[in-house]
């Protein structure tokens, strides 16, 4: 009944903690493009990809007392709650295989910032929408004023998260 | 001069455009025509009788705003013309009664949609956007992702968009529901962008967003998230679901148009043919078939024989969390399958309709009120601070489990 809070409580679980929900945003938006069951719709915003479903989501977990959320150098951070490890704790929000592939994201992305989450998920992103290369650089140059070295290091950056190869 | 189309219109007065251009060739299309046979609000007219407007009438008044929006911003005119392009396209992805199909019968979203509508080859509207010297690619660009400068896209999908001025006051008129009714002309007026392409309000603005805003709130509790309308859609996606379920057994035979549906081949010419009344016809059709789920869903859908429901705040909702089990049980116990006969609609849901929340968490969902976008408007207005978004859940159940439920869930 509460499968998509059970979601986002593994994925906290999973990152022991999430700090930003621009981080937040871009690592679901990721999880998803990679398979991931997550149904939250993403569109296009200032800040690249962004699910208005998924914001929502965040702060009903909490007002339902399954995550905390604190706020610390203009940054809210999330945690699980006892309640919200009740909530998971049968493991049934993904199939194994799913699992599997998110511990693995994870582990590629975790350490990633929100600059740089917020750079390749918008590149992939656009890239999804058939944005041409060159197109892609000089609207990203112009809305966010990144540099063509921003972009290209967004670009390896995407390149080594090894889920979207296959 | 080229002559001009003039259409009335029941909440822009009139909208024109020239009779040989471009506005009037996509509109004159069959992807286009067909939105005179999707309504605007869905299911809502179960709720609201007059609310049967379209989203062809929704379309052109968007259409319309951006027209005006771009006189008053001093757009450079292509660009100009682009928006209102895009304004006019914004919906064509729609498919009848969009938010109950999407995720029963069609995979993709209405955005994708839309970008493949504008784009198909097979279509008509790419091929008038190339005749008249425009890249398809660019205008699904604007409405979907994002274009230079920035605040083309911020003013097709954003807290302060050309689609929610026009669908507010159009939804609140048809509705007969006079909460909607905001003073539009003062925020338009109002609305600048700052160097950097972003979008602000100025001073003199504030009061008519604040309004805006408010009007927002009202017709999100009274319309868009009206337990009746909702109850309405809920049985609809269950029809679906039961027919879906039937089809892949093998016992049940859909349409010859509603076929490829339930098939997961819909290419985009099979999407753009179905309107409202082909999924009402499915419905009806339904009644008389001999699955008895099937046969009582779609009995109850044309006699209004809707299930119950009831509303528990996300803050109060530790007894729905931990009686959920107990709750489908006493359901099951009464001979309904509980695959069929409940449901819980979650507030995070109605995001398209959702309103304006004060102190944004997220960047995206602010409203900026001075040029350097150093202050938001809840910062300022102190009654936007007594606006909270609704926070709930809704379940919908059998009216023989009434008792019960409430009992478990208070």
């Amino acid at each position: 009944m509460f499968e998509s809070y059970e979601k986002i409580c593994t994925l906290v679980k999973k990152m022991e903690g999430i700090r930003g929900r621009k981080k937040f945003q871009k690592i679901v938006y990721l999880a998803k493009e990679s398979g991931i069951s997550f149904n939250e719709d993403f569109e296009w915003n200032n800040f690249g990809p962004f699910s208005r479903e998924l914001a929502s989501e965040i702060d009903s977990a909490k007002e339902m007392n399954l995550l905390s959320e604190s706020k610390s150098q203009g940054e809210y951070e999330y945690e699980l709650t006892e309640k919200g490890e009740e909530l998971i704790q049968r493991d049934e929000a993904f199939n194994p295989t799913q699992l599997e592939n998110l511990g693995r994201l994870i582990s590629e992305i975790k350490d990633l910032d929100s600059q740089e989450l917020e750079k390749i998920s918008s590149i992939k992103y656009l890239k999804n929408q058939g944005y041409k290369e060159n197109y892609m650089k000089n609207f990203l140059k112009s809305t966010k004023d990144y540099t063509e070295d921003q972009i290209n290091e967004g670009e390896y950056l995407l390149r080594d998260i090894s889920i979207f190869d296959q | 001069m080229n002559k001009e189309r003039i259409i009335r219109d029941s909440v822009h007065s009139f909208i024109s455009f020239e009779k040989n251009g471009l506005i009037n060739d996509l509109i004159d299309t069959d992807v286009f025509q067909r939105l005179k046979n999707i309504r605007q609000l869905g299911l809502s007219y179960f709720t609201y009788p007059n609310a049967q407007h379209t989203r062809f009438s929704h379309s052109l008044g968007s259409f319309w705003l951006a027209k005006r929006v771009g006189k008053k911003f001093s757009m450079d005119e292509e660009d100009s013309k682009k928006f209102s392009i895009a304004a006019l396209l914004h919906d064509i992805g729609h498919s009848p009664f969009s938010h109950v199909l999407e995720g029963e019968l069609i995979d993709d979203n209405h955005t994708e949609l839309t970008k493949k509508i504008i784009e198909s080859e097979e279509l008509k509207i790419s091929e008038n956007l190339e005749k008249h010297g425009y890249d398809p690619e660019e205008i699904s660009r604007i409405i979907i992702s994002g274009t230079m400068p920035k605040y083309l896209h911020n003013l097709i999908s954003s807290q302060l968009d050309v689609d929610r001025f026009d669908y507010l006051l159009r939804d609140s008129i048809f509705t007969g529901n006079i909460h909607g009714r905001y003073d539009i002309e003062r925020i338009l007026h109002k609305l600048k962008s700052n160097e950097n392409n972003e979008l602000f309000v100025e001073k003199g603005g504030w009061s008519a967003v604040e309004h805006y805003l408010v009007c927002r709130y009202q017709m999100y509790k009274q319309v868009y998230n009206h337990s009746t309308t909702l109850s309405v859609e809920e049985l609809l996606k269950k029809i679906l679901k039961r027919t879906n379920y039937l089809y892949s057994n093998a016992s049940f035979v859909p349409s010859k148009i509603m076929k490829p549906y339930f098939e997961n081949e819909l290419s985009i010419d099979d999407f753009t043919k179905i309107s409202d009344a082909n999924i009402l016809n499915l419905v009806k059709e339904s009644k008389n078939e001999d699955d008895e789920i099937l046969s009582d869903l779609s009995a109850r859908f044309l006699e209004r024989n809707l299930l119950k429901s009831e509303t528990i705040k996300k803050k109060n909702s530790s007894n729905l969390f931990d009686n959920k089990e107990e709750i489908l049980k006493g359901i099951e116990e009464r001979d309904f399958d509980t695959d069929y006969y409940f449901s819980k609609v979650d507030s995070t849901e109605k995001e398209a309709y959702k309103p304006y929340s004060p102190n944004p968490k997220d960047e995206e969902e602010a409203i900026y009120i001075s040029p350097d976008l150093s202050k938001e408007i809840s910062e300022e207005i102190e009654s936007l601070k007594e606006i909270s978004t609704p926070s709930e859940f809704k379940i919908f159940f059998p009216e023989q489990c009434r008792e019960e439920v409430r009992e478990l869930i208070n």
